[in-house]
Order: C-alpha cells, then structure tokens, then sequence
C-alpha cells in the first residue's frame, strides 16, 4: 500500500469521526432493527435467525457503504477542497483505495453489533469455517455497494445522493427480497429480486454461511453489477474532471 | 529563457457567456506576473484553465512542457484552495502533512509553517479560524511541493495588513528562489510590490500587457472622493461615481480638479485623494466604467 493511501485513509478516518452523524447512524439503525423486529420474533429459531443475521450484516453493508461513499464523494465533488485535490499529484488510485478502506471500517461498525447480538442473544449459530467463508462472501457485498455508493457520488449532486439516501435502502432491500421469508415472498419480488444488486449479494453471504442453495442468476447479475457500477465509477470520475465547479 | 507556462488562442464559454476571449499568454521561468481586471474579467476563468480545472472551449494550455493535467505537471505547480474552501475538522497541521505527501520533494512541513507565520496555528482546526488565516494557510499549501510555478487567486484579500506582509515575504523568497507565480489582486500596491509584469484582462481579453512602470506611467489618473450631494458638471473628471453619499471622481489633472472644486465651492468634507487602481485607469481609458 502506498503511503499516500495510508494519508487519504488516515485523513478520511479522522473526516468521519469527528463528523459521526452518517457513522452513528450506520452503527445504530441496522442492530436496532434487528432488536426490535427480529430477534422478539424467531431469536430461538436456529436456523432462521442464522439466515436473518447474515441478511442484516448484508442489509448493514448497504447502508454503511451507499450512506458513506455517496455523501462523501458528493461532498467533495461540490467542494472548493475537492477541486483543489484534483490539482494535486497522485491521481485516482489512493483516493479510491483509501475509500475502500475506511469503507471497510464503517461497515464493521455496523455489522459487530448485529454479529454480537446474535451471538449472545439468540440461537443463531454457524461453525467457523462457515463464518469465515462468510466474511470472505460479504467482502464482495462491500465492494459491490461501495462502488454504488461511489457511482451515485459521481453522478448525482449532493441533495440529489443525500434524498437517495434518506429513501433508497428499504426499496432496494424489499426488491431484493431481504425481508422477505423463502416460502412466502410476493411472485413480483421472486420475478425481479435476481436482477437487483441486493439479492446476489444477500444470497452469497447466505450460501456461504448456511449451505442453502442460491440462485445462480442472482451471482451471475451480481457480477454484473459490479463490473457495470466500476465503469460508471470511472466514468463519471472522468466526467467529473471535465466540469465546472465554481 | 524557458517558458513554463504557455496559453494559446484561449477561449471558454458558458452557455451564451464568453468568459474567455482569445487570451495568449507566456510566463517564462523565474516571473511574478500580476494579473489585474475587474469582476467577471475572466482572471479566475483563465487560472481554472490553465491548472486543468476546466477544459477550454477552444485553444491549448501548456504548463513546463506539459498537459496541466498530467502527473508531471502538477509536480511542479502550485495552487491555492478557493477561499472558503479548507475542510473545517483538519488541523492545520494536517493539512499541510497531507499535501505535502503529495509531492516528491516536499518543504518541511514546520518550515513551511513558519514561513508564512503559521506555527502558533499548526494545531488549530481550520473551520475555527479567521477567514485571514485559512486564507494564509491556502496560500502556504500552494508551495508545499517545491513547486516551479505557482497560481495564486487574490491570495491576500481580506488579510490585514500584517498577515499581507507575512504573505508577501513567502511570496517574494519563493521568487528569489527562481519560482513563477501567476498572481491576480484587487490591489494595485500588491501587484506593485511583488510583479515584474502586470497584465490586464477585461471581458475575457488582454488589454495590456507589459512592465509595472510602464503600465504606471501610462496612467495619471487619480481618485478624488468627497461627500456632496450637489456637485455641479466639472470639466476636469474623466468619470463619475456614486456610492451612497460618497462620490468618486477619476481624473488626470488632480491640481486642476481641485482648483474647480474650489472654485464651485464643493463641500471637502471627508476629501481623499489617491491613486486610481488600475482597473479603475483601464475602464476609464477604454470608456468603459461600470457603476457598481
């Protein structure tokens, strides 16, 4: 890692502490829903809870990492400091690796919570190895939603990417059928959840930690999604460079 | 002498504005060049376009050899964070570590600070501090690299005038060092005080272009302001201003203006008289003064 990485990621680290709205908020909604609408419901339910755990560290990632890049980015974006960065060597490989890093930080601030409560307050339980496996599938939620929440950055103004935000997450988790039970998920939601980000990503940290089988159409889209939210990462980086700001 | 900085045909529109007008420009290495013109002359514009903020609608930019764009180029240039433009939570101590991280060849962050009086500052967190001091610590940060040549955007408005000296210090050691600048001011003392070249844009164009002395001495004219709300027509005034109660009056005869005013029997109250900025000069000159 280059020591410029190390200085965006450090500058970026302390950018996010010292303002901790968005981070208070990624830590607190996640775990608070999984308090008071799932564990008083199926807490005693082994196999279930598992299921809903991983789906909620995924629904966590989601927030965490759209809520973060999309306002940081367009932040930058509308800023003076932001303009004054791109006359600045380096280029765009330690802005978007030091993004991903802390990125990965938030997103662990809101994922312990969930992992902790059901761990200590429920019967969801998995073997190690599965949890493991789990961590590696859920890495590629982050990079997925990261690259979201970098693309809407890029593309949308900041009231723009701060509306999304406030409005965004529960449609794209409900077409996702996130919150849905296997057995008795709208026909709608079955027709469409393999072509939405959120699905591919729920059903790989899934597959990962229970062994339930997944559709491979919503894997195959996921990767779809992924490739197709970097180009428009850069893309819209680029295009970015060729505006005016001020 | 080698040219650093080479503008050609330059031209930039927005929409049906043209805030650019076919500007040619070479800064060659070692020259504090002033850049003077009224709002909405296209100084910014034309910093914007020469450091790759903005792509120009027509015409080509080269900076040391290079695409203002390119890794190389920005090595070896330096420019400033717009006014309010520092993020409020960062020490300025960290500000400074983190450009300088940018740069190959970095001055020595404490150094840097002192340079341009900064080091009591160094842990204050730049949203606490006086618009004069973020505009130091902006200016600092533009020659945190070493730079060759630097772009400077009316880097001492709002200063008072001690931390406009201090300003000045940092940027006449840089030009002693060998460094360019490209500076724009309001002011025409400052221009005075640190450029070997003045150039003068109005309504995206060059209108001027030559030494300090000379473009002085093309220009006599001085600024005469009285309050009288009942001022007859004088012969000697090249135009008239009103500002509130205050009227502004140009002209190149300051002797015989007043001698007029005498003879009118003009109220002197609050009478100043001083040089015209240039601005004021080349709008007058080219018959073209805007009240604002």
């Amino acid at each position: 890692m280059s020591s410029l990485t190390m200085t965006y990621t450090r500058r970026n680290l302390a950018e996010t502490i010292r303002t901790p709205t968005m981070f208070l908020t990624v830590a607190l909604v996640p775990v608070g829903v999984m308090l008071f609408f799932v564990v008083p419901f199926i807490g005693q339910d082994a196999q279930a809870i598992t299921s809903a755990t991983g789906t909620l560290v995924v629904f966590g990632v989601l927030m965490a990492c759209v809520g973060h890049f999309s306002i940081v980015i367009a932040t930058q974006r509308e800023s003076a400091w932001g303009n004054y960065l791109r006359t600045l060597p380096g280029g765009l490989a330690p802005q978007m690796s030091a993004h991903l890093l802390v990125g990965t930080i938030v997103v662990a601030a809101a994922i312990i919570p969930i992992v902790l409560v059901a761990g200590l307050f429920t019967a969801a339980a998995a073997p190690l190895s599965r949890v493991l496996l789990a961590a590696g599938a859920l890495l590629i939620a982050v990079v997925t939603f990261s690259l979201l929440g970098l693309a809407m950055g890029y593309l949308l103004s900041l009231r723009l990417a701060s509306i999304a935000n406030s409005i965004g997450f529960l449609p794209l988790a409900v077409a996702g059928g996130m919150f849905f039970d296997r057995a008795d998920t709208p026909s709608f939601i079955v027709q469409i959840a393999p072509y939405v980000p959120t699905r591919g990503a729920t059903d790989l940290v899934l597959v990962a930690l229970t062994g339930e089988s997944a559709d491979p159409l919503s894997l195959v889209m996921l990767a779809v999604w992924i490739t197709a939210l970097a180009g428009l990462t850069t893309w819209g980086y680029r295009r970015d460079q060729a505006r005016r700001f001020n | 002498m080698t040219i650093l900085a080479r503008a050609r045909d330059l031209t930039r529109r927005y929409n049906d504005k043209t805030a650019l007008d076919g500007v040619s420009l070479d800064i060659p290495t070692g020259q504090v060049l002033g850049l003077l013109g009224p709002n909405g002359a296209g100084k910014s514009t034309l910093i914007n376009v020469m450091t790759g903020l903005l792509r120009p609608t027509s015409g080509s930019v080269e900076l040391c050899g290079g695409d203002p764009r390119s890794e190389a180029t920005r090595r070896v240039i330096g420019v400033t964070p717009q006014e309010t433009g520092l993020p409020e939570t960062w020490r300025v101590a960290e500000l400074v570590d983190f450009v300088s991280a940018h740069f190959p060849d970095p001055v020595s962050p404490a150094e840097l600070l002192k340079r341009f009086d900064l080091t009591s500052l160094a842990d204050r967190q730049a949203g606490g501090l006086s618009g004069g001091q973020q505009r130091r610590v902006a200016v600092a940060l533009a020659f945190a690299g070493r730079p060759r040549l630097v772009f400077l955007d009316e880097p001492t408005t709002g200063l008072d005038v001690d931390a406009r000296r201090a300003l000045w210090d940092g940027i006449r050691s840089f030009h002693a060092d060998g460094g360019a600048v490209l500076l724009t001011s309001h002011y025409i003392e400052e221009v005075e005080e640190l450029a070997d070249r003045v150039v003068v844009m109005d309504r995206g164009r060059i209108i001027a272009d030559g030494g300090v002395a000379e473009i002085r001495g093309r220009v006599q004219l001085k600024r005469v302001t009285l309050t009288d709300a009942a001022l007859p027509a004088l012969e000697e005034v090249a135009s008239i201003e009103q500002d509130a109660d205050r009227t502004h009056l140009l002209t190149n005869d300051v002797t015989a203006l007043v001698r007029e005013l005498v003879t009118v029997g003009a109220s002197f109250t609050d009478i100043e008289i001083e040089s015209a900025s240039l601005e004021d000069a080349f709008l007058a000159i080219t018959g073209d003064r805007r009240i604002t």
